[in-house]
């Protein structure tokens, strides 16, 4: 690449930038993005705190509790478990053991409209120990002191069996003891390390498809943008005024760059808007983990260093180039903006057909993260940029596959770039009908121009 | 300093559109291109600017290839256009920029520009009612012939030292034609060198000292206008008399071009059969009204040279 062919490219950089930056529809997306972000984590949070304060009650209404025990080891009738004194909610309820079937009980409380007494019935169902209770419909106790009513006797319950058993705390929590399944293998190197074939978690998948879904929507929408900057140039006629100053690559280098920028930018924004809604959020709720924080599995990020995030980055980046280069191609072949969708054609089907790749990589990383589909769409330039950065971060794909997937990208950039920008200045001047991939081909071959004497 | 164009080929396949333009101008000065649409007048042009590859031939600026990048280049394209949604101000100081002059200048050259172009009102416009400034007009709210003047002024702007000028007047009302003619022969006046194509013939006539005609990609006539003009001889006499000289003119022998209430074009074979027409006029006491022997006109050259090459 000659240095002249360059020249001009911030010129041209900048000027894309800040006319995008200034345009009404960039504004718009800007601001509704950035509501969405901050209204996401409080309204979430709202919701979430909403739900809790339903069940919260703060004195409940229930006057009277009639125990109606039938489990075996309750062999005081159910009283063992009736002492809620120290319960704040609770501690005014009086609770009556009695002998009396639930049958006649119920009958009993629905004949007398008692709306302040409930029916406590623990008995052994099939899966274990079922807390029933029962409330008179339309009286004064709701749903929910009955839900927090059997929360409690509950954890009664559990206190009861822990006494009953005889056995000491150590003892109790070597019973509590789950039971997880790991199987490594040591490497030729003398490494003990994971199952190569071990899948991805639901927290991992998240951030990968998280990411794969980012950059997608990126590349989509920036390169889109480029076409149509590109056609613009053509369709207003003003790209021969251009060419006195600056040579096609630079004028599709600086517009590429440009919306690549914006674009990112707009993400960005979007991040921040959303992080700093969830601290301001914490803080206002007095909570130091959030409903947006607690959707985040926590550790998920902790192979998020520096490197990684440069590596990524940097393949995200060059990714999106590869793409919006394709769009730009799309967009030299046409001179008038209402032939661009048809030529995006070609950049469609090829970013579709990258996505879905992307989207069945992720999809079997599930079942094995290192699989050879894997492996191949963590170098294939298409889905490179899509998987590779969240199976990185993620702590999946090796360093040495992303440093190869990027050395590719750089390739194929430079390959195509200088391709797109061979097209664009041979069809510069051309006004007439699109052009078809197969021409453009076929000028690639001969190093022939298209256009029409004046 | 010196610009050259040799033997310039550009062919579409089969089709020749520019086959072996050559000339030069040892010295600023005004060079038009002529010829029909589809002489390959702007063909050539973009090819001289690099934008077109040539299939053969060299430009030469004071010897050397030709850079267009690093020439400051004044160009105003027959397909001329203006981003119609951003404002004249940021595109022309994106202009500006993209020929290397900083902010400052550029600022200085548009408001001399624009006042001298009359575009003052859609490029600074003035504050609104209640004083708050308003931004410079889009380029879609502008007629075409002030987005014309918007486009010569880019053009401009750089101050350039070559200035390649593809139809500059045509589509133009005349206040303007006469607005853009003076800001060319200014041009001019700066010892610049300036290519032009034009259709219009009176233009070219107007300012250019040397010519092309180009007729489907081929040079047909080329050499300095005076020149070219005194190698047809005076041949064109146009006569107006109170008397009607319908018989002295059948017996002088000469051949009546057009007749109109003005005046009567006849063709003579040179200064020697107008001088005896004359004397015939004046042995018959035919009051004289005008009496004049002209060169043919470039517009008669060019549809002689053209004509004959397209009906071929």
């Amino acid at each position: 690449m000659k240095s002249n062919e360059l020249r001009g490219t911030g010129d041209v950089f900048r000027f894309t930038l800040i006319q995008t930056l200034k345009s009404k529809a960039y504004i718009v997306s800007v601001v509704l993005l950035l509501v969405t972000a901050i209204f996401t984590a409080p309204v979430m949070q709202l919701i979430k705190s909403g739900a809790a304060g339903n069940k919260k009650v703060e004195t409940s209404n229930i006057k009277k509790a009639y125990v109606c025990n039938e489990l075996p080891f309750l062999l005081e009738g159910g009283s063992e478990i009736t002492d809620l004194s120290e319960n704040e909610v609770f501690k005014k309820v009086e609770f009556e053991v009695t002998t009396e079937t639930f049958d006649a009980l119920s009958e009993r409380l629905e004949k007398e409209g008692d709306g302040t007494s409930v029916i406590v019935h623990p008995y052994l169902g099939v899966q274990g120990v079922t807390v029933e209770i029962v409330r008179l419909g339309g009286g004064d106790v709701k749903g929910d002191e009955c839900s927090a009513l059997a929360d409690i006797l509950c954890e009664k319950l559990d206190q009861y069996k822990k006494k009953i058993s005889g056995l000491s705390e150590e003892e109790l929590k070597i019973l509590a003891y789950n039971y997880e399944v790991e199987i490594n293998y040591i490497t030729p190197e003398g490494e003990l390390t994971d199952d190569a074939d071990k899948g991805i978690n639901g927290g991992q998948f998240g951030v990968v498809y998280f990411i794969m879904f980012a950059v997608s929507m990126i590349c989509i929408m920036a390169s889109t943008q480029v076409a149509t900057a590109v056609v613009t140039d053509k369709s207003s006629r003003v790209v021969e005024l251009l060419l006195t100053s600056v040579r096609p690559m630079a004028l599709l280098l600086g517009k590429i760059l440009a919306m690549l920028v914006a674009t990112i930018g707009q993400m960005v924004i979007l991040v921040c808007a959303v992080v700093i809604s969830n601290k301001l959020t914490g803080m206002l709720f007095n909570t130091e983990s959030t409903y947006l924080t607690s959707l985040i599995p926590k550790g998920i990020l902790s192979n998020l260093t520096v490197a990684n995030a440069v590596v990524s980055f940097t393949l995200i980046a060059l990714g999106l180039v590869f793409y919006a280069t394709l769009a730009g191609l799309c967009g030299a072949m046409v001179s008038k903006m209402e032939e661009l969708q048809e030529s995006l054609k070609y950049f469609t089907t090829v970013s579709i057909l990258g996505m879905y790749a992307a989207i069945a990589a992720i999809l079997s990383m599930q079942k094995s993260a290192t699989n050879i589909f894997v492996k191949f769409c963590e170098l294939f330039p298409l889905t490179s940029p899509m998987t590779t950065p969240g199976a990185r971060i993620i702590d999946v794909a090796p360093m040495s596959y992303a440093l190869i997937a990027i050395a590719i990208l750089l390739v194929l950039d430079y390959l195509t770039l200088r391709f797109a920008a061979g097209v664009y200045e041979g069809l510069i001047t051309n006004m007439g009908n699109p052009i078809k991939l197969k021409d453009v081909i076929a000028m690639a071959r001969n190093k022939k121009s298209k256009g029409g004497a004046d | 300093m010196s610009f050259e164009v040799r033997n310039l080929k550009k062919s579409y396949g089969e089709k020749t559109v520019v086959n072996g333009l050559s000339f030069k101008m040892d010295g600023p000065g005004v060079y038009a291109l002529l010829g029909t649409n589809g002489a390959g007048k702007t063909t050539s042009i973009r090819m001289i600017l690099g934008m077109l590859k040539k299939d053969s031939g060299e430009v030469l600026w004071n010897g050397q290839e030709m850079e267009p990048e690093k020439l400051n280049i004044g160009y105003l394209a027959e397909e001329r256009g203006l981003y119609p949604k951003y404002t004249l101000l940021d595109q022309l100081l994106y202009f500006a920029k993209l020929k290397g002059v900083g902010r400052t200048k550029a600022m200085e050259k548009i408001k001399y520009w624009s006042n001298r172009l009359q575009l003052d009102e859609y490029i600074f416009p003035p504050k609104n009612a209640k004083g708050r400034p308003v931004k410079s007009m889009r380029a879609e709210q502008l007629s075409k012939g002030n987005q014309q003047k918007v486009q010569l002024m880019a053009a401009l702007l750089s101050d350039p030292e070559f200035v390649v000028l593809d139809e500059p007047m045509s589509g133009l009302d005349p206040v303007n034609t006469d607005l853009f003619k003076e800001v060319i022969r200014d041009e001019i006046s700066k010892d610049k060198y300036v290519i032009m194509s034009s259709h219009q013939m009176p233009t070219i006539e107007e300012f250019c000292s040397d010519i092309t005609i180009m007729n489907r990609g081929q040079v047909v006539l080329q050499g300095n206008l005076n020149e070219i003009k005194k190698s047809y001889g005076r041949v064109n006499l146009f006569v107006k008399c109170e008397q009607p000289i319908d018989e002295l003119i059948r017996q002088a022998g000469l051949t009546v071009i057009e007749e109109t209430p003005a005046e009567i074009q006849l063709r003579v074979s040179g200064e020697e059969q107008a001088m005896a027409f004359l004397n015939l006029l004046i042995v018959n006491k035919i009051t004289i009204i005008r009496f004049d022997l002209r060169e043919p006109s470039l517009h008669e050259i060019f549809v002689e040279k053209v004509g004959a090459g397209n009906e071929e």
